[in-house]
């Protein structure tokens, strides 16, 4: 397509790799039908090529966007089922990130908007905060509407029963057996406090795989969800602070692989390189390291995986779109599922988003929640006894609309090769 | 009435113009086979085409043939058959049903009364089949419309418009028509005895297999009788026919025998089939019984209870059940009432097809048509006639 | 190619139209800022951008006849969308007129398999159709290549083919029925469950109409039973002459495949590099049959087809041998329009269709063509029933880039009339070939075809500047003679 931008604008790298995802788009049209929001709206303007060219003229105007502009743009979910479906191959990341960066530099958003987004970008990276705000979340619920709407919403949907356990603490945790590789984990934030059992499970299935699991002081949040916001040095930050853990990890021992229990990190984690790509000091290690990040479904596949269920439970597996097409990893959950012996439902249109998207679900409730109804719709279609999926933000999103229990993939592998079997299916006759 | 006929598309066109200068009006005819079929008109002449007739391009290896409007049916079936090609919408030959003789239809007649035969749901009907045209308007203009490729979306569809027509748009003067191979071999599956509910549903089933069948027809005992080996009035006869390739045809036929053994199912093969469809599409059946006949074209699932609703002498079924001709009783109300009313009721299209020309002209041929269908008929038809020269009346009254 | 240029006089009115717009529809389906209609300004034919007045997104077929009714009232054009798919600039918008977008009518609202029919919206979209039939083994056979995309309406007002509808049709061949809305507002239901048309085909005459006689607001359409097997064959060809011979030989004897497309070098390399089918990367020329029936059945007919193949001098020959592969070999060449968009930025897709025997011929003249101008051309095309799609490769950033592709363009469709084809096999006419129109049809031929727009849209408010060239006010189109003073059947309505 025509595009409009100055040479001097071109000079900057993130411009430039959005321009050319610009220039590539033929206008076909194709990636509108698997557009989740498009489904919804019908409007070309939710849809990727509208947005395309939204983004385009905001880029290329370099001027503060208008507020249709940006409402259409916050609309997206940056789930990359359009690039997946692309056959013109826009990458269309490059693009909704430069944009979404943009956007956050030069709008001045609704106040109580604002507020909402710098709690977010404070609370959530960090666990002891975002802790103590689940703790909260009870006391807020009598304010009422003293609180603006996000907030409440938010509250609303704080776990009412506490987390099962503690997330591993630092440390090294041995291989079964022959040490076949030295995996270190990213610790994460969210996952750690709502979900503690997952990278437990995790630690477990890696050292009967033969994999020692280092847990280092040192990482966290991946910066995906303030990097979704547009917030970059911040994302950067939280991507330089998990670098200098594993960096440390390899010098003190070696470093095979970095495994990741939340899709929506890795994929970021796998694009390290990129995001610290103009970073002199940084973008060795990044370039170094960030290959090495594995979802932990792959990490698996990997080791030659293989179970059985010690029941016949129904699954049904929901894709989350940061693996099938922010990875491009289609196939993998389901691949792994069946290793280890459990029967998959069938799951009508798997390529669409169920909502979440970050803490899209908490930004845009009414979509998240629309998507939410469909997604669960093909899910529990055929009654199964519990969901898996690989991503937290999935997990806890779809949790709020169901009670179909749902767990983590890794959950389910470790329980098949021998492990414990997951606390939320205890209910089960 | 004179007759004035014409051997080339500017003496057609010349023929209009007098017509437009007089202000008389003409009928359209071929070899008038078809008179019957309509309603009645009165012209000031007739403009017979019967001589606009050859052959004006046939290129097997494109499946294209085009022809003059008038040439006879005979020809162009022979024409193919050297080919080993077919029309795929298998025109029956209905001089004789019309009390006209056989062997005479012209290619323009079948395609303005969209002659369709047992393969049509199957390979399609005329209008499936016309890729272009050359007719004479009523303004006195040769033109021409669509194309001689099969792939074509240039322009409004006009093909499909001229397909039905009955001549009140103007005469064609040449078409050009898709033909496909002829299919290698073809095998009939009949059942007798079956009721015809229970019949259609059969058929129905089959249509909704991949099995390809051409051909899925039942007749009720009153017609089925007139076939060879009929054992008794009551004895209905189902049809099931497989037309293709040879492995294919075989492993059909042979299937569906086998999953009818037990009811009594027998193969017809080769010239016999081709007979026992022959006489279905010619109504070869129908034309042995006295009597009104209606023509419904219904969705199939409606096909049983528009009958039972109707409850005609003899019944022929033809499509699975989406097309009825249903004998009754001569009267001079014709049925009219009873018929329109059944087939408004379950979204079909009933047609008076044999009826004398009073009682064509007193209730109509057509189905009524709705207010918006009825002035957008009227304002295409202003748009080719706007001065009522062609065939005046034939559908419907002031068309 | 171009727009007739806007009717300042309704520009002038925007405001009002807006206000009159918005009365009669819910919140947020009237669009009016100019942000949001630059992303409604073209389809899928990017040569043109032109912005609406401003686009409507109706939710029933009520508030589509309130928006037709009051555009004829206070005179103000129309152009209706679908998903903005069209390749020939059918959606393009005119700065005089509003944009109805139908996206938003998208359920299916019947699906009867004891009539083997589907009642559907207009908005929903042509694979979606086959998705809601298939469990029960069923599907609706034509399908265009944008199929995952493309809405039903759209395929209904441009006729549309795809890639098996040398055996099965193309829309107007499996439909049966529509609801049209005219432009005074007035809702037709033309054609049903039971197939036949009541009167003259109507139904026929609006397929294919391209939005110039209605706006279709629902939509009944054929569903078939899905054959027992579907295999397709991958055939490479040292030459496009030895892939045409083999193309007119599988016809000639007397076999119609599911599917036979024809591809060269240039598109097979495309298609590879987005989803790896496994091409063959060394053919001129690769040609994909497919062939459907019964097991034995699709036996019989690969080997015929592969012994014509080779006798026409194939290098490489393979059938898929499951449905996963089968659809693999699809995907690259469903995928052929946009995945250009990885050779060169910009592409213009050409349909046309020549008579079966002028292939090879056609395409040498193309190859001197594109030598000629610069612009090089990938050829993909349904060699089963000669429609081609040359798609002509440029940049919009090159200035005289996008004139030279249009030219070029230009000179490849006459030569498909020249030798006995037709300016368009699938994608309409549009705005993209309404100048090519006198080169197909006399002034006569056109008249008619205008005399009928006129039965429908006398003012010619719907989709004003596609497809025909001139617009002839409708009473210099219908001379009535007058007889004796008094007009013949005067119950007729004088146009």
């Amino acid at each position: 397509m025509r595009t409009a931008f100055t040479a001097a604008q071109l000079e900057d790298p993130g411009l430039a790799e959005a321009a050319a995802a610009v220039r590539g788009c033929v206008h076909c049209g194709l990636c509108n039908a698997t557009c989740p929001t498009y489904q919804v709206l019908g409007d070309e303007r939710d849809g990727p090529r509208g947005r395309i060219q939204l983004m385009q003229r905001m880029l290329e105007a370099n001027a503060t966007p208008s507020a249709t502009v940006v409402r259409h743009v916050d609309r997206c979910l940056s789930c990359l089922s359009c690039r997946t479906t692309c056959p013109s191959s826009v990458d269309y990341l490059r693009l909704v990130d430069e944009a979404r960066a943009h956007i956050a530099q030069t709008y001045r958003r609704p106040a109580s908007e604002r507020w909402f987004r710098t709690f977010l970008a404070a609370v959530l990276p960090r666990p002891a905060l975002f802790r103590l705000a689940m703790k909260a979340a009870p006391l807020a619920r009598p304010l009422g509407r003293l609180l603006p709407a996000p907030f409440r919403r938010m509250a609303a949907l704080a776990p009412t029963s506490p987390p099962d356990g503690e997330a591993p603490e630092p440390g090294v945790y041995p291989a079964h057996g022959e040490r076949r590789m030295r995996v270190a984990l990213l610790r994460g934030c969210v996952q750690r406090v709502l979900a503690p059992e997952i990278d437990r499970a995790a630690i477990r299935l890696l050292n009967r795989l033969g994999a020692e699991v280092v847990v280092p002081a040192g990482s966290g949040c991946c910066g995906a969800l303030n990097h979704h916001m547009g917030l970059e040095a911040s994302a950067r930050r939280a991507a330089k602070a998990n670098i200098a853990a594993w960096s440390k990890v390899l010098e003190n021992g070696g470093l095979d692989r970095i495994v990741v229990t939340a899709s929506g990190c890795g994929t970021l984690v796998k694009d390290y390189a990129h995001l610290l790509g103009h970073e002199p000091g940084w973008v060795f290690r990044a370039g170094k390291l960030g290959p090495l990040a594995r979802d932990i479904c792959e990490l698996a596949e990997e080791l030659g995986y293989r179970g059985q269920a010690p029941e016949p439970v129904a699954v049904a597996y929901h894709a989350a779109c940061s693996l099938q097409h922010g990875q491009r990893l289609p196939g993998l959950g389901e691949r792994l599922l069946a290793a280890a012996g459990f029967a998959l439902a069938p799951v009508s249109d798997p390529h669409l988003c169920c909502g979440s998207a970050g803490h899209y679900s908490l930004l845009q409730p009414e979509m998240a929640g629309e998507l939410r109804s469909r997604k669960l719709a093909a899910l529990t279609g055929g009654g199964p006894a519990v969901i898996a999926s690989g991503n937290i933000g999935c997990l806890e999103h779809l949790r709020a609309g169901t009670d179909v229990p749902l767990v983590h993939t890794v959950e389910l592998l470790d329980w098949a090769a021998g492990g414990e079997r997951p606390a939320r299916l205890r209910a089960l006759p | 009435m004179t007759v004035i006929w014409v051997y080339n598309a500017q003496e057609a066109a010349d023929a209009v113009n007098a017509a437009l200068a007089d202000g008389t009006t003409l009928s359209v005819r071929g070899r008038d086979t078809k008179r019957g079929l309509g309603r009645p008109v009165a012209t000031d002449h007739v403009l017979d085409i019967s001589r606009l007739a050859g052959t004006i391009r046939y290129e097997p290896e494109e499946l294209i043939l085009t022809v003059k409007a008038g040439t006879p049916m005979t020809d162009i079936e022979m024409m193919l058959r050297e080919q080993r090609q077919i029309l795929p919408f298998e025109p029956p030959d209905w001089g004789p049903f019309f009390g006209a003789p056989d062997r005479r239809a012209t290619i323009g007649g079948v395609l303005a009364a969209d002659v369709a035969g047992p393969r049509r749901f199957k390979t399609g009907a005329p209008r499936d089949a016309l890729l272009g045209f050359a007719a004479v308007n009523g303004f006195g203009e040769i033109y021409k419309a669509g194309g001689k490729v099969v792939k074509n979306v240039t322009g409004y569809d006009l093909p499909k418009l001229m397909c039905g027509s009955y001549g009140t748009l103007g005469p064609l003067t040449e078409v050009t028509l898709k033909v496909l191979p002829a299919p290698e071999r073809e095998d009939t599956i009949i059942l007798r005895g079956l009721t015809a509910p229970d019949a259609l549903r059969l058929l129905r089933a089959v249509a909704g297999e991949p099995l390809d069948a051409t051909g899925l027809a039942h007749l009720t005992g009153e017609l089925a009788q007139h076939l060879e080996g009929a054992l008794g009035v009551a004895e209905g006869l189902t049809a099931i026919r497989f037309e293709g390739a040879r492995e294919a045809v075989e492993e059909r036929a042979a299937a569906l025998l086998e999953r009818y053994r037990r009811g009594g199912a027998r193969r017809l093969g080769g010239e016999v089939s081709r007979q026992l469809w022959r006489r279905i599409g010619g109504l070869d059946l129908l034309v042995r019984e006295p009597g009104i006949v209606w023509r419904v074209a219904a969705p199939p699932f409606a096909a049983a209870a528009i009958a039972g609703e109707i409850g005609p002498n003899a019944a022929q079924y033809d499509w699975a059940g989406g097309l009825m001709w249903l004998l009754l009783d001569d009267a001079p109300h014709s049925h009219a009432s009873l018929v329109r009313a059944v087939a408004a009721r379950h979204n079909a299209l009933s047609t008076l097809v044999r009826a004398s020309d009073e009682q064509r002209t007193a209730h109509g041929v057509f189905q009524p048509q709705d207010e918006v269908i009825a002035r957008l008929t009227r304002d295409v038809k202003a748009a080719f006639d706007p001065n009522g020269v062609f065939n005046p009346g034939r559908m419907f009254e002031g068309i | 190619m171009h727009l007739p240029p806007p009717d300042l006089s309704i520009v002038a009115r925007r405001a009002d139209i807006v206000a009159g717009l918005r009365a009669l529809l819910p919140d947020g389906a009237v669009i009016a800022d100019d942000e949001s209609l630059a992303v409604y300004d073209c389809d899928a034919l990017t040569a043109i951008r032109q912005k609406p007045l401003c686009a409507v997104l109706p939710g029933t077929t009520e508030e589509v006849a309130a928006i037709l009714a009051f555009c004829r009232d206070c005179g103000v054009n129309v152009v209706p969308r679908g998903a903005g798919t069209s390749l020939s600039g059918g959606a393009i918008p005119l700065g005089d007129g509003i944009l109805l977008v139908m996206a938003k009518l998208n359920r299916v609202l019947d699906i009867d398999y004891e009539n083997r029919c589907v009642v559907v919206q207009p908005g929903v979209t042509n694979l979606a159709i086959t998705k809601a039939v298939e469990e029960r083994g069923f599907y609706y056979a034509p399908d265009p290549s944008s199929q995952i995309a493309c809405s039903i309406g759209g395929n209904v007002a441009e006729n549309s083919g795809g890639v098996h509808c040398l055996k099965y049709g193309l829309t107007t061949n499996n439909l049966l029925g529509v609801e049209m809305v005219l432009i005074d507002g007035t809702v037709a239901r033309i054609g049903g469950k039971c197939g036949a048309p009541s009167g003259y085909d109507l139904l026929g005459l609006v397929t294919g109409s391209e939005g110039l006689l209605g706006v279709v607001t629902e939509v009944t359409v054929r569903i078939l039973p899905k054959p027992p097997l579907a295999r397709a064959m991958l055939i490479g060809f040292p030459s496009i002459a030895a892939a045409g011979e083999a193309v007119a030989a599988i016809i000639a004897a007397g076999i119609i495949p599911a599917g036979l497309e024809l591809m060269d070098r240039i598109s097979v390399g495309a298609m590879e590099a987005f989803c790896a089918p496994g091409y063959p990367l060394d053919a001129e020329a690769v040609l994909i049959a497919e062939l459907d029936g019964t097991a034995v059945e699709v036996d019989t007919l690969i080997a015929c087809v592969e012994a014509v193949a080779l006798r026409a001098g194939a290098t490489s020959c393979r059938a898929s041998g499951s449905e996963a592969e089968r659809l693999k070999i699809w995907a690259g060449r469903k995928a052929a329009f946009a995945a250009t968009g990885r050779i060169a930025p910009d592409m213009l897709c050409m349909d046309g269709t020549i008579p079966r025997r002028e292939l090879a011929s056609v395409l040498e003249r193309i190859a001197e063509m594109s030598r000629a101008c610069g612009l090089p051309v990938a050829n993909v095309f349904h060699a089963g029933d000669g429609n081609l799609h040359p798609l002509i490769l440029y940049d919009v950033m090159k200035p005289g880039d996008l004139e030279k592709a249009e030219t070029f363009g230009n000179d490849i469709l006459r030569l498909c009339v020249e030798v006995g084809g037709v300016l368009t096999g699938e994608h309409g006419v549009g705005i993209e070939k309404r100048d090519l129109m006198p080169a197909m049809f006399d002034a006569e031929d056109l008249a008619q075809q205008q005399r009928v727009k006129c039965a429908f849209d006398p003012t010619h408010r719907l989709n004003p500047g596609k497809v025909f060239p001139t617009l002839h006010a409708c009473a210099e189109l219908g001379r009535v003679h007058i007889h004796g003073g008094a007009f013949r059947h005067p119950e007729l309505p004088r146009l």
